[in-house]
């Protein structure tokens, strides 16, 4: 499994999971981007996208070391729920890594999550429709810092 | 385990030398535009992940740079589109741009900047 998979994994996991005091996120997480609507599968607001941004190896070990950014964004109808997504998401992921203090994500048999760390808060309104619409994306950067274990 | 980060040395060197600084600061803000720029300067168009090429070359032409204040400097684009490409829109997958170009800087290009300006040897 690659890197960035592994990384895509632990998050979605994270944002799933029903062991929190938020709401899950199961059914409106989506890698990247949202999926086409269609008729039997309409894609609803607020839901959460997780795209890769930037970042690779470190360089700094023998092993592979990636340093990757990710960010984390809620898309919602309004401010107010886009900003309350992003506290959600925010509570289940920062410092969540192997060697964090909450230590809620994992990697898998080939890479440690070592930390999750939110950085840059992410937070613009989208003009759809000709700016008929206003699309409200809030959310963070996170940094995750892995390791190749084999 | 914690551990700490002594950056005295280079606070005094900034103290002593902030107009030298500041100038370093905006050459490299320059030199990210440039960065940028090069990143972009292909046609469109692009595949989601990858930065966006040029159609107009808008995008291009507003990359700027500004001096905030003494050693904040900004590279901006004035351009809705910047951010959207940035970081996608609900049917628009993102094409980051400046992220990657930041992130080279902070991996290797600032020191080597640093280096090259003889900041930290003074």
């Amino acid at each position: 499994m690659s890197d960035l998979q592994t990384a895509y994994t632990a998050l979605r996991a994270a944002l799933i999971s029903t062991a929190s005091n938020t709401p899950s996120w199961a059914g409106r997480a989506y890698a990247d981007q949202a999926p086409a609507p269609t008729a039997s599968a309409p894609i609803t607001r607020p839901y959460v996208i997780y795209s890769y941004s930037g970042g690779g190896d470190e360089n700094a070990l023998l092993q592979a070391d990636p340093n990757l950014l990710i960010d984390v964004t809620c898309v919602a109808d309004t401010v107010q729920a886009a900003l309350a997504g992003d506290t959600e998401i925010r509570a289940r992921l920062d410092d969540s890594g192997e060697q964090d203090i909450r230590r809620g994500m994992t990697g898998d048999a080939e890479w440690y999550i070592k930390t999750v760390t939110h950085e840059q808060r992410l937070h613009f309104v989208e003009q759809a429709n000709n700016g008929a619409t206003q699309i409200y994306h809030s959310g963070g950067r996170y940094r995750v810092i892995m390791e190749r274990k084999t | 385990m914690s551990a700490t980060l002594d950056d005295s040395v280079l606070r005094t060197l900034i103290d002593v030398f902030p107009v030298r600084f500041d100038q370093w600061l905006g050459t490299v803000a320059s030199d990210i535009r440039d960065d940028i720029i090069v990143s972009i300067n292909y046609p469109g168009p692009s595949k989601p992940g990858d930065p966006p090429g040029y159609d107009t070359q808008t995008l291009m032409d507003t990359l700027d740079i500004s001096r905030i204040q003494a050693l904040i400097w900004a590279v901006f684009s004035p351009k809705d589109r910047a951010v959207y490409l940035e970081l996608g829109t609900e049917k628009l997958a993102k094409r980051p741009f400046f992220t990657p170009v930041l992130e080279a800087w902070r991996q290797y290009k600032l020191q080597q900047s640093a280096e090259k300006a003889n900041l930290l040897n003074v």
